[in-house]
């Protein structure tokens, strides 16, 4: 019983290590400093918190928090692209 | 505006985008086919979907009755807040990039179905895979029901009656869910995008020309609810954060996400996503249009009845009906969703762990079986509970499911954490959370905190979740520190 545990964990850790290892060696781990950036955009309101300038009688406050979501998806999307090498070995 | 009788014109047009989707879901049955007494088919449609699918998949999982109905409405009641749902869900996007496609993989090779299978593999510890299965059904359990809420709204709004409608809505989903499973739902994800697009795209540009222009508009609304209120601004953030780090830690969030047929869709859809958050963003300005255009407060539903109401006043009837049936639509996906994943919390972390000789087959059955009690226990709580309640547990269960992250989402960043040191964590933090929300009246999701005479408001998953972290955190110093207890030691014990 003990050894067939004993099976399964390695087993365990060899795939956990796959995953692991190939994450670890990925390209350009600096690329995800990146997503500090669409955090800090948001993470302090009175940055923000503003009806003027509107854009289209839009307050401010909304119109520069959908701007964060589309460059939030940017950002991610550059990260991704940033770090594709890995990507092409795994597909 | 007459809301006496049964608005017939409304009520065909949403009688007939719910046989069209029947249609469409029990199509799903046969469409891919498989064998779906085969769990990994039934629950999470064989694992098998491209970007395109996913992408409709996941939109239903994360773009619920709480972005159509609950967002707007908390910006037609409470104003500016209510935009904390798009920093919230850029929070989303970034966990979903870093953290989720391990998860897929770990789940791929290891045969995951549920967020509790990764923690009862991973730390060898039935307690702690035991608490997050709990956390993960109680907690799923409300958001089913917000989606019922969500569909009694709508029948509401043009005088169905309520109970018949919602156990004839149900019943459909119930059928259709139980034979086709997550298949059905991402095809009824696909005709339900396409009817929210449509009502979105021409919401935002018919009302505020009916209503005079955006700027016209927005100069109705009263200054106060344009901008967040003094010392709120805790608040926003702590809800945006809580919320961004939770909503991955629901299980029906992960099924739409294992379904996918690589890691790098999950990926490639954070980047695609957010495309959702700005038509999010665009409903919750018809918050704001509902006020411009003198929307009351429903005097059953309060501010939640807001936009329904907005599209049933401006709209041509037809057109209000098509509206209305896109947002109970857009409740039945998720609602589909969710009581798959609690079900298979049922099944594989319940069931099987009680009577490990399981078959396959059978843990199949227990889930499908569990998936109706699930949708028929919602129903049921919607009817016979107050409807604050509804809301208020939504609220308590965004506190309660975020204390799973140290066991789920540290776990699958960090192989080192202790079993026992998580599990104290989560203690502590549903505890204290639990605490705060009962002397917060358990109808509010934040509370004051503050040092001396500098107080703010703050969403209370938050303060919760640091007090889970600092526990498990210390707990993990101090069995690393008394002998390098090893995760194979912990694994044994």
């Amino acid at each position: 019983m003990r050894d067939l545990t004993a099976g399964i964990r390695r087993r365990y850790d060899r795939s956990v290590g796959q995953v692991e290892g190939e994450v670890r060696s990925q390209r350009r781990r600096w690329a995800l400093f990146l997503f500090v950036l669409p955090v800090v955009a948001i993470v302090y309101p009175p940055l923000y918190d503003r009806v003027h300038p509107t854009v289209g009688g839009v307050p401010f406050f909304v119109w520069y928090q959908l701007c964060v979501v589309v460059f939030g998806g940017a950002v991610t999307g550059i990260v991704y692209l940033l770090r594709g090498a890995e990507r092409a070995h795994a597909e | 505006m007459i809301v006496a009788a049964i608005q017939t014109t409304q009520a065909i047009v949403i009688a007939a985008s719910f046989a069209v989707i029947t249609a469409v879901g029990l199509y799903a049955g046969r469409w891919r086919k498989a064998d779906l007494h085969d769990l990994d088919e039934w629950a999470l449609g064989g694992r098998q979907f491209g970007g395109v699918l996913t992408w409709f998949l996941q939109g239903g999982s994360v773009y619920t009755t709480y972005s159509f109905v609950a967002v707007p409405a908390l910006v037609f009641g409470a104003g500016a807040i209510g935009f904390f749902a798009l920093p919230y869900l850029v929070i989303t996007y970034l966990v979903a990039f870093l953290v989720v496609p391990r998860l897929w993989q770990l789940a791929h090779d290891r045969g995951y179905v549920t967020p509790s299978d990764f923690v009862r593999d991973r730390f060898k510890s039935r307690w702690l895979a035991a608490a997050v299965t709990l956390t993960g059904i109680v907690a799923t359990m409300p958001y089913v029901a917000l989606q019922v809420y969500g569909i009694e709204i709508c029948m509401a709004q043009i005088g169905l009656p309520v109970q018949a409608s919602l156990w004839t809505a149900f019943a459909l989903l119930a059928v259709i869910t139980y034979l086709a499973g997550l298949r059905s739902a991402t095809l009824i994800a696909v005709v339900k995008d396409v009817l929210i697009w449509v009502t979105v795209v021409v919401a935002v540009i018919y009302i505020p020309l009916h209503l005079g222009g955006y700027g016209h508009a927005f100069s109705k609304v009263p200054a106060s609810k344009l901008l967040l209120p003094r010392r709120m601004d805790g608040d926003y953030v702590t809800l945006a954060i809580g919320s961004g780090l939770a909503l991955f830690l629901y299980p029906h969030t992960l099924t739409g996400a294992l379904a996918s047929k690589s890691r790098f869709v999950v990926q490639r859809n954070s980047i695609f996503l957010p495309v959702y958050t700005v038509m999010l963003g665009l409903l919750a300005i018809l918050g704001y249009m509902a006020i411009a255009d003198g929307i009351h407060p429903s005097a059953h539903y309060g501010n939640n009845a807001a936009v329904p109401a907005l599209l049933d006043q401006v709209f041509p009837a037809w057109f209000a009906g098509f509206g209305l049936a896109s947002i109970a639509i857009g409740a039945l996906v998720p609602a589909a969703m969710m009581a798959i994943a609690a079900a298979n919390l049922f099944a594989r972390n319940v069931w099987r762990e009680l009577r490990p000789d399981t078959s396959p087959h059978r843990q199949t059955q227990v889930s499908k079986l569990a998936s109706l009690v699930v949708k028929f226990g919602a129903v049921g709580f919607v009817l016979a509970a107050p409807t604050t309640y509804v809301v208020n547990f939504q609220l308590a269960a965004g506190v309660w499911i975020l204390q799973t992250l140290p066991a789920v989402f540290v776990g699958i960043l960090w192989r080192k954490l202790p079993a026992r040191a998580a599990l104290a964590g989560w203690t502590v933090g549903i505890g204290y959370g639990t605490y705060l929300l009962v002397r917060a009246g358990f109808d509010s999701s934040s509370a004051s905190f503050g040092v001396g005479s500098h107080h703010t408001q703050l969403f209370i998953g938050v303060p919760a979740l640091v007090a889970n972290l600092l526990v498990t955190g210390g707990i993990t110093l101090v069995l690393r520190l008394r002998g390098k207890e090893s995760l194979q030691a912990i694994a044994t014990s």
